[in-house]
């Protein structure tokens, strides 16, 4: 039915005036951009039941590049080494971080600091409809135990990011390769005791991590000239929760020379799998427990 | 305008926009169609001014509201401001132009997302200097969307093998197109 011509001109009065708020609420500082998120999350619910199953098929017919080496056969035993070799090498993190504080705390002050981590099937159901972000949505929210920097993982030890929203029902997953996630300290290891290289790794943009190579963190001297492609690179950041630390950022895909510093070396590193694509996540749910 | 119609198509397009974008990716930039915005233009080509822009504003917002900047913030108008611009170019072209060829829908979607990257970059640009985001990179960005605008081109055009056989169901026939032109003369 046409409208009547007073609705007409109603409706070219009000056309500015939303203008004008698109503008004033394009340029609202984040702080103040709270509320909006709740519609965000309810628009992301009510476009769920078409965006996952888009999602699912999206995935079937073009699976996620895994960046290892083949073989099924050998791939259950790989992640069963994996999830060992992260548990051990987070324990003696964990160990490390204890030692550091029983010594910061002689007088004996009763602290908690044991950690249960439940881990928690989630799948991903979309991701930002803007092209400049690779945040992930995920079927998992404040209802199931998901905090804000709850960590997200593939795999068991990958990791794929950290969550920046929390909503009832969905989560938002920031992935480690998305240029807004910013730097991240990683160690490239070189052998089973944790020694190895820092190196701090900035997103490219391009699914890929980019950075200098630092110092020796361990008791074993290293050149960086020992590095090769393949290698792996573990997560050694204070910014992150202590149960990621030494989770795996991924694999050295490629080493050059710093042309600013001389000796210094740049590497490349990729995770094991195109995290942005990855069609379920586990996220690890921390529960402190009292000590002792 | 059968808004029922119009609000269905709206919901699948931005479902499977946001469900289908890992597969239909091009590269790892992020170089992926919109399929949303080619809706907005076959609504555009046809149906009274009044309909095109309160349907660009919702298209608009849905978008808005589904995207993050800067890792986590929701922004409200970027998009939605966008898509205004792009049904006021469509309504201003479709005197000139064969509404129901799918190469008409397939160039002014290409003409459309180039528009929308443009006026997208400048806002969130300028936020990140105000708001200072340093991993923001303008030249960067123009460059994925403007493949992205190519692409999504390209996609519109199967689009509308879709979409315009269902023109009447959507309640935008010739006459409709006609009126909606008469009223703007």
């Amino acid at each position: 039915m046409p409208a009547g011509p007073a609705q007409s001109a109603a409706a070219r009065r009000a056309l500015p005036i939303f203008i004008v708020l698109l503008a004033v609420l394009m340029f609202l500082p984040p702080k103040r951009l709270g509320w909006v998120g709740w519609f965000g999350d309810l628009a992301t619910v009510v476009i769920a039941p078409i965006s996952h199953p888009a999602s699912r098929f999206a995935h079937w017919i073009d699976p996620p590049r895994d960046h290892r080496p083949n073989d099924e056969s050998v791939e259950q035993l790989r992640q069963d080494r994996d999830a060992a070799l992260y548990q051990m090498q987070s324990a003696q993190e964990q160990i490390r971080e204890l030692e550091r504080i029983i010594r910061e705390l002689q007088g004996g002050a009763p602290f908690s600091l044991r950690r249960r981590i439940t881990p928690l099937y989630a799948p991903v159901i979309g991701g930002s409809s803007d092209l400049s972000s690779r945040n992930l949505i995920v079927k998992r929210g404040s209802k199931h135990g998901v905090v804000r920097h709850t960590v997200a993982v593939v795999r068991a030890v990958q990791i794929v990011g950290m969550v920046t929203e929390v909503s009832p029902k969905t989560c938002t997953v920031r992935p480690i390769t998305d240029r807004a996630a910013g730097r991240i300290e990683g160690r490239i290891i070189f052998d089973d005791d944790g020694n190895g290289l820092a190196c701090s790794l900035s997103p490219t943009g391009k699914g890929t991590l980019r950075g200098d190579v630092g110092a020796v963190v361990g008791d074993r001297a290293i050149d960086p000239s020992e590095i090769t492609v393949g290698m792996t690179v573990r997560l050694d950041d204070d910014a992150w929760p202590q149960n990621a630390q030494m989770l795996v950022l991924g694999a050295v895909e490629l080493i050059e020379d710093d042309p600013d510093k001389g000796l210094r070396k740049i590497v490349t590193v990729r995770p094991t799998i195109e995290i942005e694509r990855v069609k379920e996540v586990t996220l690890q749910l921390v529960d402190d427990e009292e000590d002792g | 305008m059968n808004k029922p119609v119009f609000i269905i198509a709206a919901w699948i397009a931005l479902g499977l926009e946001i469900g289908l974008k890992p597969a239909l990716e091009l590269g790892s930039r992020g170089v992926a169609p919109s399929l949303v915005l080619p809706l907005l233009v076959f609504v555009a080509l046809s149906a009274p001014s009044r309909v095109v822009r309160s349907s660009a504003l919702l298209l608009g917002l849905s978008i808005d509201l589904t995207a993050t900047v800067g890792g986590s913030v929701t922004l409200v108008g970027p998009y939605a401001l966008a898509f205004l611009i792009v049904g006021e170019l469509v309504m201003s072209l479709r005197n000139a132009v064969m509404a129901r060829n799918p190469l008409t829908v397939g160039v002014l979607s290409f003409i459309g997302a180039l528009i929308v990257a443009v006026v997208v970059v400048v806002i969130y640009t300028i936020r990140s200097w105000i708001f200072a985001d340093p991993a923001w990179s303008a030249g960067g960005q123009l460059l994925v969307r403007a493949g992205s605008a190519l692409y999504t081109g390209l996609g519109a055009i199967i689009l509308a093998l879709v979409l315009l056989p269902l023109t009447g169901v959507f309640g935008l026939g010739a006459d409709n197109r006609r009126a909606a032109i008469g009223r703007r003369a």
